[in-house]
């Protein structure tokens, strides 16, 4: 887990004078319409390359209160107490972030969002290059489900119900740099949803990976979710085409197609194909395979498997996972991440390192 | 003596009129009448979902339903009871006359609105034993669109139905449906799988009727193959509510 230290033109801008007027609002309005909730979960980490074992604690408390009819404001704090185990040795780290702390104001065809936040462009599982603003966690289990949020403006204009126009403002979750982006979407034509989007900032991942370069891109994105043939089969997509400023770096292409379908005995299945060009000049692009399985077993419990396959290297990444819920909001999870057919030189060898868990979290 | 025949003339009348009644009725308009016991073009209900599996366990759920009748039928579905689900949202919008079928998703731990595949409505209903079609029992449903109905016997009391599924959408081979003819609503419904094997039992009860509508308050269903078994409650009913319309949209989703 990355913390988020205040470092940045932005953050200035926007996280105090955020957190300010939220707490001013709150000791001005009633306290009233307000909700809470939150989870509990201590996790025992085995890491197989590193030989060292984790335990890691984690406090998550969200909170929503309606100021008015048209304002409110959410609140997703984090604490984490992680204690690492090796030999003889033992560290522990305890960290405090706000994962997503931001006021909403609605007008009659305006949604406006101001603070830290997360943003979901992009109909595909998880990878989703149209996501330009939000970084994945690559200290994550599952590096694609824990993006960070950055501090930003949004503003949603609806003219009716079928379309939608968002406009974005943020701070780079790394460099102190603006960026922006702007994205139309269509829903319903046809059974399917559009989108485009333009944005004009810096690249999210650092080029190469592992430098602290971040370099100047414009972006122009595309991508569509619906449904085909007569058994209801999703099918989406996303293409992002990015030209860099630097004349070191090639202009590359992002392409992703894939399938999903849920059976009539709940098995859900996923499949989607990831092509990839990358920067620098004599890189070769990525394709990746990305395959989700997931079906409940024993009325409430989960099983889940995840794939990841680099076509071009011919290495893996398996995450299988089971999750047994002992009682009402009570969940043991046990999983792993493997990696088959190891290569140092794939772009998936940089993901989470190999683990064992085991997970107990209460959610109240 | 006249009085007298007068009134075995006016019993005979009666019990022919009654006898009548039923002869005339097919099972299509058996369904129509159970149909015709909703008026209502919108409601907005909090219902309670208990969950048992075969073991005995239970794990419950609360979620309020929103549905508007219209050219698109309009239906949201939101949980707000355990923590775990709490603040997912389901928004369903039907254009029967294009044949189109919208469903997005809320999840509160993406914060964003995501459209799913139909496909999603296969298999079971967030882990019940309800498919979604099964819910449409309990929300208005439009039997004569999903099944044509044969009357296999008759009693005093009810009139038992053949139900050949007619909606491809249903995974069923057949029903059985016995009907209340003081109320004209289901109160059993017996479901057949693939292999024709009995797969569930619906039970409803706790009749009511508010507004002119009339409804069964409780619905037990069965799964005997697995040995699970869900019961959803009405706690909460008001028909032809002032919905704004706006609620049906992917931006009132938005703002969960």
């Amino acid at each position: 887990m990355k913390n988020i230290i205040p470092k940045n033109k932005l953050n200035n801008l926007l996280s105090i004078p955020v957190l300010t007027l939220i707490l001013s609002l709150i000791l001005t309005f009633n306290l009233s319409a307000a909700s809470s909730s939150g989870e509990l979960s201590t996790s025992v980490i085995y890491e197989q390359e590193a030989e060292r074992w984790q335990d890691q604690s984690l406090l998550e408390l969200d909170f929503q209160q309606d100021l008015s009819a048209n304002l409110n404001y959410y609140l997703e704090g984090a604490l984490t107490l992680e204690s690492y185990y090796q030999q003889d040795q033992k560290e522990r780290e305890i960290d405090f972030e706000f994962k997503e702390a931001y006021l909403n104001y609605y007008t009659d065809r305006v949604d406006w969002r101001l603070g830290r936040q997360n943003f979901s462009w992009g109909s595909s599982y998880n990878i989703n290059p149209l996501n330009y603003f939000n970084p994945i966690d690559q200290g994550a289990i599952d590096p694609f489900e824990s993006r960070e949020s950055v501090d930003g403006i949004r503003a949603d204009y609806y003219p009716n119900f079928n379309w939608q126009l968002t406009g974005v403002l943020t701070q780079h979750a790394e460099i102190d740099e603006l960026q922006s982006a702007v994205q139309l979407i269509r829903r319903r034509w046809q059974g399917y949803d559009f989108a485009a989007s333009v944005f004009s900032g810096n690249s999210l991942q650092s080029v190469p990976a592992g430098r602290n370069f971040y370099p100047e891109v414009n972006k122009i994105g595309f991508d569509f979710k619906g449904d085909f043939s007569s058994k209801n089969i999703g099918l989406f997509s996303e293409v992002v085409y990015s030209d860099y400023q630097d004349s070191r770096l090639e202009n590359t292409n992002e392409i992703i197609i894939g399938l999903d379908y849920k059976f009539e005995n709940n098995l859900y299945l996923l499949g989607q194909y990831y092509y990839q060009q990358l920067p620098p000049v004599q890189a070769k692009a990525n394709q990746l395979l990305i395959l989700r399985a997931e079906k409940p077993f024993g009325y409430f419990h989960n099983w889940e498997l995840n794939l990841i396959s680099d076509l071009k290297k011919g290495m893996s990444v398996v995450r299988p996972s089971l999750i047994f819920s002992l009682n009402e909001g009570l969940d043991l999870e046990t999983g792993a991440v493997l990696k088959l057919n190891q290569k140092k030189e794939s772009s998936l060898n940089q993901l989470s390192q190999e683990l064992l868990y085991l997970s107990l979290s209460k959610y109240f | 003596m006249l009085k007298k025949i007068t009134i075995f003339l006016f019993i005979l009348f009666f019990l022919i009129s009654q006898f009548s009644l039923a002869q005339e009725l097919d099972g299509d308009q058996v369904l129509e009448k159970v149909e015709a016991s909703r008026q209502a073009n919108s409601h907005q209900m909090k219902m309670e979902m208990e969950l048992y599996s075969s073991s005995g366990d239970m794990r419950s759920r609360e979620l309020n339903n929103y549905r508007l009748e219209g050219e698109v039928e309009r239906s949201l579905m939101q949980f707000t009871e355990p923590a775990d689900i709490s603040g997912t949202a389901f928004l369903l919008l039907d254009d029967q006359s294009n044949n189109q079928e919208d469903m997005y998703l809320y999840l509160p731990a993406l914060g964003s609105v995501r459209k799913i595949s139909g496909s999603q409505k296969n298999g079971d209903f967030v882990g019940s034993d309800l498919t979604y079609n099964d819910l449409s029992i309990f929300s208005g449903a439009n039997f004569r669109d999903n099944y044509q109905a044969e009357i296999t016997s008759e009693t005093e009391e009810t009139i038992e139905l053949h139900l050949e599924i007619t909606d491809p959408d249903i995974d069923y081979s057949y029903g059985k449906m016995w009907v209340r003819k003081d109320l004209w609503l289901a109160e059993k419904i017996d479901y057949y799988d693939q292999q024709e094997e009995l797969l569930k039992i619906i039970t409803l009860s706790s009749f009511d009727e508010i507004d002119g509508n009339r409804l069964a308050r409780r619905i037990e269903v069965e799964n005997v193959q697995r040995g699970s078994r869900t019961i959803l409650k009405l706690l909460e009913v008001d028909f032809d509510p002032d919905l704004d319309p706006n609620i049906f949209t992917t931006r009132y989703l938005q703002r969960q």
